[in-house]
């Protein structure tokens, strides 16, 4: 390519225009619908309808709508185009959204309103831009809307497919933007205007702000994105038929509708039979449902020679131990069944959760363990938290604190509500590192105490059917807590620190010492054994342990892994051998495949009981952490600075641990980079450009760096004493004539230095980068070898 | 060029394309020596032509001196030559009774002087006077000459036989040193054809330029613009040549004048108004081999050195 004038660049962009869509934004387009088509895919209950009916609008009402453009134009005059025509048949087919959704519900597989509107807006960009070559205003409005529903989406969604998607239509969407601007920017060059950005000084202020302004925002926010539910946008979603309809929103109420009384907010039905109330079971029943029952291969092996009268009063005792859940067996027979879906689960819902997830309730707490067994032991008073709860009003409501003030880790906190179901127990459901609850109209001051293992329980058998308790907790920030030293060690002998005396204790100091050797004291030592056991260990929750085994911890660490409670338990005890206080909480763990998407909260049942232990770093607070590989760690907060600071150290960790590796990465990098150097330099040169300003002088400049960094990467690096001019015009002496020209001018004539035209030195700049390559240079250089 | 030229511009380059014509039908295949006459010639400089004999060092000084429309005149060198043999002399008329000045070749417009190293010194030096001031001085009386005076010598190569060196006061004064060298086979096919049938005898030669108008561009010339850091790098060019090792005598100033106005006017002919470090290295080779070149060794690969040893400016500012 020589020199394109304007008028021909011109030209090819209206060539571009007329007739078909541009193929980048069909591509963007697409992607956007496939955006949202994933994110409904949790919530659709028929999968092939979903596809069916993209399959469907995505090509037929465009067939339709060129049908009539075609008609129209053959039969109307050419130049008033068909856009008013487009326009209402856009509308009219971006409707049929509605009209199939409608169709749908009947079936009972449709979906929420705000899906269907965001479902007609996708649709509605995608014919606006398959119609875009007819009219180009259609191009930016249909752009636009597909980048708002993608963008929103992502705010929406937190599914990794989603993400990906979202990944490759934000390419899609940059390289469409970029195509388009860069033709401007030629056009600019070319005829010569020194600003070469077309924007004034008040888009730039403004863009500088938006800049800064989403800076700031990133490195102060939290990272991960909530899962938001659709309560969370949308004011309300009550489907066509009042509180009958099946897909109307039904979530946690006020508590009890006796309580509630007329403040009662819905009462509707929730999507599956989970909601029916019978049988409550205790907590003992819960933990059979999850993990089946424990195995009794011990205990008749100490009764074998005991009297019939004694073995039966052990048994009873036995049992109502277990009942009343105060005690926990490692020791179990496998589960009978798998994990299944929600909508598959046969068990009945427990309690309802509403607020971000993932979450842990715990509900009851174990300290002792021998070996099988753990049990819960009556805490001394030194043990016990010092807190006190007090009752305090906030926003005109009664609210239950801990009267505790904040340690520097805890950056921020989060609020839940808990609807009581199913759930026999007095003890309060709450959140890790609970701060305050509160239960509509309830003032009691002294409802709720700390029992003898130090968690809260409500006075009572237990906690009422449909209490609707709202919790706020305090969420850690890791990174703070990092540096962070153990400021109360565990001492054998006590609660927190306990390991059986037997012969695997020996190995658990072993692993203790062996997992957090080189690490800081503190919690980095603690995260370093989570990340062993989380890394080297697999999760097998059909795998128990034998009676060949000494104890239930040698069985998982023989087996290099086991079901969830062996993790919690191994865990525990290895972060006692350690010197951290540690005590193993069982709960629920509420997690995103939880979430009903219909009722817009999480539904717990057994299948979500699970244990994790918890570490005291500062006699204080304490901070759960999950060994299940698998399972999501525990809810915390990091802001992208702190983010990228924690990437970069891992990253350094893992260049230290494979430096072949990371040498031969370096290696290929470079090699890469070599082979593309022309990529690099026109960055360059576009870098350049944009430090030095766009005037001629800088320009000539900018310009003459380039070719000769060019030379250089093509291994002909002009040498000190070689004149520009001369070696420039080596390769090509035409090619590079009206540059050198212009770039002595600029250099060694004050006379004509004033007569440089913007407009020459653009062209002779752009032709000398053009026709100049790099695999030019390198060309001519293998033919002959510049002496 | 992208730029309108003046008209001024415009003639000035027809006339010199004109010349550089004439030049090249004489001397057949040797464009880059013309090139370098043309610049010497418009630079106000002399001429050493450093060759064998035969190779139309004569014919190039006569063609030159057609084409501008000069008056020509030729010495042969002899060792028996004297100092008044190229000045010129008094004599006593004796029908007016009184002395009458008989100008010597000096009084031209173009001196050939064939195989100067042959003369003695003390007729070489009979230039000194002329080739510096242009102007002589007779029995105290001191005369101007042509403002285009222009000294075109031979010497032959100093292995033969009786020759004189040049002294190096003597070379300075000179601008350039050419070799004209032999002919490629093809030229030299073409110019035997030229000179079968009538004498050719520089017949086809006619004036590109008149005396003023050669003026005028020597002049013009003169006013081409040589930036600071182009003058920087002449002088940093002129340390370098007194630094080398293998220089006896480094750069003179009156040399470096004499090589920026060999750059200034090479720049005029590439048809620019303003010298770049590409020029100054352009004429490097003819004007330092020159002053620096040692009889006995070949001086381009000092040269090259030389020039190698010093960084060419890039951006001024």
């Amino acid at each position: 390519m020589s020199q394109l004038n304007p008028s021909q660049l011109k030209a090819n962009q209206t060539r571009t225009l007329g007739g078909g869509p541009q193929l980048d934004l069909v591509l963007i387009g697409l992607l956007a619908i496939i955006v949202l088509q994933l994110f409904r895919i949790p919530t659709s209950r028929w999968l092939p309808a979903l596809w069916l009916e993209s399959a469907f609008l995505v090509s037929v009402p465009p067939l339709v709508l060129f049908g009539v453009s075609k008609r129209f134009t053959l039969s109307q005059d050419q130049d008033a185009g068909p856009s008013g025509w487009l326009q209402f048949g856009v509308i009219a087919f971006a409707s049929t959204t509605f009209l199939i959704q409608y169709i749908f519900r009947q079936f009972g597989i449709g979906d929420p309103t705000e899906i269907v509107v965001m479902l007609a807006l996708s649709f509605g960009a995608w014919y606006l831009i398959i119609f875009s070559g007819l009219v180009p205003s259609f191009k930016k409005v249909g752009f636009v809307t597909c980048c708002a529903l993608v963008l929103f989406t992502c705010f929406m969604s937190e599914r990794v497919e989603v993400f990906v998607a979202s990944f490759l239509f934000t390419t899609c969407a940059l390289w469409h933007l970029l195509s388009n601007y860069w033709g401007r920017l030629d056009d600019k060059a070319i005829e010569g205007d020194s600003r070469m950005l077309p924007v004034n000084s008040m888009a730039i202020a403004i863009s500088l702000a938006a800049i800064v302004c989403s800076v700031t925002i990133l490195l102060a926010v939290v990272p991960q994105t909530m899962t938001v539910s659709l309560a969370g946008f949308s004011p309300f979603s009550g489907g066509q038929q009042g509180y009958q309809d099946t897909f109307a929103r039904c979530g946690i109420g006020d508590g009890d509708m006796l309580t509630a009384g007329e403040n009662a907010r819905s009462t509707g039905p929730v999507q599956s039979d989970q909601f029916i109330e019978d049988d409550k079971p205790s907590m003992y029943d819960v933990i059979v449902e999850k993990y089946a029952a424990a195995t009794e291969f011990k205990k008749p092996k100490r009764m074998r020679a005991a009297a019939l009268n004694v073995r039966a009063t052990h048994l009873k005792e036995i049992i109502e131990s277990e009942q009343s859940g105060k005690s926990f067996s490692t020791s179990r027979k496998p589960p009978s069944d798998k994990v299944l879906d929600l909508e598959h689960r046969r068990s009945k819902a427990l309690c309802y959760v509403e607020g971000s997830t993932p979450v842990r309730f715990s509900i009851d707490c174990f300290h002792h363990f021998d070996g099988w067994d753990w049990s819960k032991v009556a805490l001394t008073e030194d043990d016990l938290p010092e807190s006190k709860i007090c009752l305090v009003e906030e926003f005109g409501k009664p609210w239950y604190r801990k009267s505790a003030g904040k340690p520097k880790y805890i950056t921020t906190s989060r609020a839940h509500r808990v609807k009581i179901l199913r759930l026999s127990t007095n003890a309060l459901p709450a959140p890790s590192l609970l701060e305050a609850w509160h239960i509509d109209r309830v003032n009691l001051p002294n409802l709720f105490t700390y029992n003898a293992q130090g968690t809260v329980e409500m006075k009572g058998d237990v906690i009422p059917t449909h209490t609707v308790i709202d919790n706020v907790s305090d969420v850690p920030n890791f990174y703070l807590l990092s540096k962070r030293k153990n400021s109360c060690v565990a001492e054998p002998d006590s609660s927190f620190g306990q390991i059986p005396l037997n012969k695997t204790k020996a190995r658990i100091e072993q692993l203790a010492k062996d997992w957090t050797d080189g690490s800081a004291q503190g919690w980095k030592q603690v995260d370093a054994i989570i990340n062993h056991l989380r890394s080297e260990f697999a999760h097998r929750p059909d795998w128990v342990a034998t009676e060949s085994y000494a104890d239930s911890v040698e069985a998982f660490l023989d087996q290099r892994g086991g079901p969830g409670y062996q993790f919690a338990s191994v865990a525990t005890q290895i972060l006692r051998a350690a010197g951290y206080r540690t005590r193993l909480k069982s709960g629920f763990l509420v997690s995103e495949k939880d979430f009903d998407w219909t009722a817009g909260q999480s539904i717990v049942t057994s299948e979500n009981l699970h244990m994790w232990p918890e570490v005291c770093l500062d006699g204080w607070r304490w901070i759960p952490v999950e060994p299940t590989p698998g399972v999501p760690k525990p809810y915390h907060h990091l802001t992208w600075s702190q983010w990228c600071m924690t990437q970069a150290a891992h990253g350094i960790v893992l260049m230290k641990q494979h430096p072949i590796l990371s040498l031969l990465s370096v290696v290929m990098l470079g090699f890469l980079l070599h082979q593309r150097w022309e990529v690099i330099a026109g960055l360059s040169w576009l870098a350049w450009c944009f430090v030095f300003g766009l005037f001629p002088t800088q320009r000539l400049k900018a310009t003459r760096k380039l070719i000769d960094m060019r030379f250089w990467a093509a291994g002909a690096p002009r040498p000190a004493f070689e004149a520009v001019s001369n070696w420039f015009c080596q390769p090509d002496p035409n090619a590079a004539k009206q540059f050198c020209h212009f770039w002595q001018i600029q250099n060694f004539s004050r006379a004509q230095k004033p007569s440089l035209q913007g407009e020459n030195v653009a062209i002779a700049c752009r032709q000398i980068v053009n026709e100049l390559s790099f695999k030019r240079i390198k060309s001519q250089h293998k033919n002959e070898p510049v002496s | 060029m992208n730029k309108p030229m003046t008209s001024i511009q415009e003639i000035d380059e027809r006339k010199v394309d004109e010349l550089r014509k004439q030049l090249n039908s004489a001397l057949v295949g040797k464009s880059d020596v013309v090139e370098q006459v043309i610049t010497c010639l418009l630079a106000k400089g002399h001429l050493l032509f450093d060759d064998l004999p035969g190779l139309g060092k004569t014919t190039l000084a006569k063609a030159l001196a057609k084409s501008v429309g000069g008056v020509f005149a030729r010495v042969q060198c002899t060792p028996d030559l004297l100092p008044s043999d190229i000045t010129g002399f008094n004599i006593f008329d004796q029908k007016n009774q009184s002395f009458q000045f008989r100008e010597g070749p000096v009084f031209s417009d173009f001196l050939l002087t064939d195989e100067i190293n042959r003369a003695t010194p003390r007729t070489q030096s009979a230039l000194f006077e002329a080739m510096a001031e242009r102007q002589v001085t007779i029995d105290n009386k001191t005369m101007p000459l042509a403002s285009t005076f222009m000294v075109i010598a031979t010497q032959n190569p100093v292995e033969s036989h009786g020759a004189y060196p040049l002294p190096e006061a003597q070379l300075d004064r000179f601008a350039m040193k050419l070799s004209i060298g032999y002919p490629q086979t093809e030229d030299e096919v073409s110019m035997l054809g030229q000179f079968v049938g009538d004498e050719f005898e520089n017949k086809t030669i006619q004036p590109a330029l008149t005396l003023q108008e050669l003026s005028s561009l020597q002049m013009r010339v003169a006013k081409v613009e040589v930036c600071e850091a182009v003058r920087r790098y002449l002088v940093d060019l002129g340390n370098a040549t007194r630094n080398h090792s293998k220089v006896e005598l480094g750069l003179s100033p009156r040399g470096l004048i004499t090589w920026q106005r060999i750059a200034q006017s090479w720049a005029f002919l590439k048809g620019r108004t303003f010298v770049t470090p590409a020029d100054v290295q352009s004429v490097a080779v003819p004007v330092l081999k020159l002053r620096i070149g040692n009889d006995n060794q070949n001086s381009d690969p000092i040269i090259q050195q030389i020039l190698e040893s010093v960084p060419v400016p890039n951006e001024t500012n």
